[in-house]
């Protein structure tokens, strides 16, 4: 892959890091005076000019921008009005709890979507077949609140095998990580079907074929790797699934990670916090989004030929 | 006469749909008409509470036919809140999905034709929205502003405007090439009438498709940010706002929280079978692309 194509990327990334900042900064002064949050409608006016002049509230529009970023670069992030802690401290010391989950989440997701969907698409229209793509509308269309809320039905309430809420062992997961992870599942299943169907029949497998080599090794070396080049790409998108999906999942389990303090922030309009997890967010998808357009150049050598070529 | 033939034509198409659509155009209209007539067919008020009568048993649950579907932990009637919540799940979703596929049509138009600076910034927006998962954008939103019915149905407009733009910037820009856009052009038409008129008719199979996909979505954000009890708020309710109250009453009366969770999962399914034999129907020069997303 060419270096400029790279650093292309990595400047239209930086540049939707940056639109998503000032859209921040822009909704944070349309939502209010940040003062009347702070200090209360009859402050004492002293007070508030003390504030205005502190957090810079009385110069120029552009000035507060620039030292907006300004406090940004240099990790200011603001502090929770919850308990005056600063709010990057107060949100990574969630990460770790959030990571543990989606990672999980993630690789049960692949380990069951994947080979699902390579075997809907080898035994195409069999009862395999239908069981795939029952799945993969199931997973689309079950709400994962929902599928949460069955899941403590079966596990904690009939069989009381599993806790329904908390974190610290592995039967805590148990449920959160099948919650989550069947949600994507659903879709990736799909994807790997379709793109196995669309791999298969190609030319190089009939010549594989003519060739003499036996099926399973068609199979596992000329078309999975083949089959597995578009799906790098909706992993991709994936993240900002579970992402969006451990917010809800973790406020059903009482996971306690970075999407319960999500939600309890914004029911108390603890600013400060959402707008740390928004820009952490933000990051974490650009960066991923960035790697998987890096990797897929890395791993299909057809698109930095064509690049060449333009 | 004319009524006749038509009937039949109609009853023919029917036939050729699959079995598992057909149910699913049923539930769907079902679901429709319910929320049409909430009002007229529930047979209680919605938000009336009996504290005497708390957590009732639905009829084959051994309870009563005075409350079908049981009550609720303020002792509300379940069938008379679930048709309510039917009414506003589908009509938020609904008025959601059209805003996003309008806002959505007309940006990628504007694009498409301006080109240029205009198209770069409109670009830059989608892929900024792309960028951040949309229940995040949407709590940070609530969390500035604070939560309101109009603003929330707002924001679940703006949900999935950025595909449409994306969608119709391309549909667009290749029917600008194509012989037909051209011919219109050189006879002098304004480009306001092409658009209208001429390109508008051709990609709007692809339009319509989109919007079945997206619809069972925002029923899916919706029903999610009511659940965190961030959206819907009581006294209104939705499916997601009664799945979330009835969260808390699991172990004594779990039918509280699984009839409008049954009833979200068979609308969005119905919906979304539609829409991918939609797909397969109005759209072949997409089953390839669209498979992928």
């Amino acid at each position: 892959m060419t270096f400029t194509y790279a650093l292309i990327r990595s400047l239209r990334g930086a540049l939707t890091v940056l639109v998503l900042l000032s859209l921040v900064f822009v909704i944070l002064r349309l939502s209010g005076d940040p003062l009347d949050a702070l200090l209360g409608d009859d402050a004492d006016p002293e007070l508030v000019a003390y504030y205005t002049a502190l957090y810079g509230l009385d110069r120029p529009i552009w000035e507060q921008y620039l030292r907006y970023f300004g406090g940004l670069m240099q990790g200011d992030f603001g502090f929770s009005y919850r308990d005056g802690r600063d709010a990057l401290e107060v949100v990574l010391e969630r990460v770790p709890a959030t990571l543990q989950l989606g990672l999980t989440a993630i690789a049960f997701g692949l380990f069951l979507s994947i080979p699902l969907g390579i075997l809907g698409a080898l035994y195409r229209d069999s009862p395999m077949d239908r069981c795939t793509m029952a799945f993969a509308v199931f997973g689309f269309s079950l709400p994962n609140f929902f599928l949460g809320i069955l899941l403590i039905l079966l596990f904690t309430m009939t069989l009381q095998m599993l806790p329904s809420s908390g974190s610290g062992s592995w039967a805590h997961m148990v449920m959160p990580v099948l919650t989550l992870g069947t949600s994507s599942a659903g879709s990736i299943a799909r994807f790997a079907r379709s793109s196995m169907l669309e791999v298969l029949p190609k030319p190089y497998m009939i010549t594989a074929a003519a060739k003499g080599i036996t099926r399973p090794r068609r199979i596992t070396w000329h078309a999975l790797p083949n089959a597995a080049i578009p799906l790098v790409t909706i992993l991709g998108f994936r993240i900002g699934d579970i992402i969006a999906g451990a917010v809800v999942v973790e406020a059903v389990f009482a996971w306690p990670g970075v999407g319960r303090l999500l939600v309890s922030s914004v029911s108390s309009r603890d600013l400060a916090i959402v707008q740390t997890i928004v820009i952490l967010v933000t990051l974490t998808m650009v960066l991923t989004n960035l790697l998987v357009d890096l990797a897929y150049g890395w791993i299909d050598p057809r698109l930095r030929t064509e690049r060449k070529g333009k | 006469m004319t009524a006749k033939p038509r009937l039949m034509s109609i009853l023919m198409v029917w036939m050729r749909v699959p079995m598992l659509v057909r149910i699913s155009v049923l539930f769907v209209l079902l679901m429709m008409l319910t929320a049409i007539f909430a009002t007229v067919f529930a047979p209680y008020d919605y938000a009336k509470q009996n504290l005497f009568l708390r957590l009732e048993p639905p009829f084959f649950l051994g309870g009563s036919m005075t409350h079908p579907l049981g009550t609720d932990g303020l002792g509300r009637d379940i069938l008379s809140r679930l048709m309510m919540a039917i009414r506003v799940s589908i009509a938020v979703a609904l008025v959601g999905t059209l805003i996003g596929a309008v806002l959505g049509t007309i940006i990628g138009f504007v694009a498409a034709h301006f080109r240029g600076l205009v198209e770069e910034v409109i670009m830059a927006l989608v892929d900024a929205q792309a960028a951040l998962p949309f229940l995040i954008i949407v709590l940070a939103v609530l969390a500035f502003f604070g939560n309101n019915l109009w603003l929330f149905i707002g924001l679940m407009g703006i949900y999935g405007w950025e595909t449409y733009a994306r969608l119709i910037r391309g549909m667009v820009l290749s029917a600008n090439t194509q012989g037909y856009a051209m011919a219109a052009r050189s006879l002098g038409f304004s480009p306001l009438r092409i658009y209208r008129r001429h390109v508008l008719p051709n990609i709007f199979n692809v339009l319509i498709v989109q919007f079945s996909l997206n619809f069972p979505q925002t029923i899916l954000l919706e029903t999610s940010l009511s659940f965190l009890g961030l959206g819907i708020q009581a006294p209104l309710t939705s499916l997601g706002e009664m799945l979330g109250s009835g969260r808390d009453h699991l172990v004594l009366a779990w039918w509280v929280a699984v009839i409008p969770g049954i009833v979200i999962f068979l609308t969005t399914m119905s919906i979304s079978l539609i829409g991918d034999w939609l797909r397969d129907r109005l759209d072949p020069t997409l089953t390839n692309t669209a498979n992928k997303s």
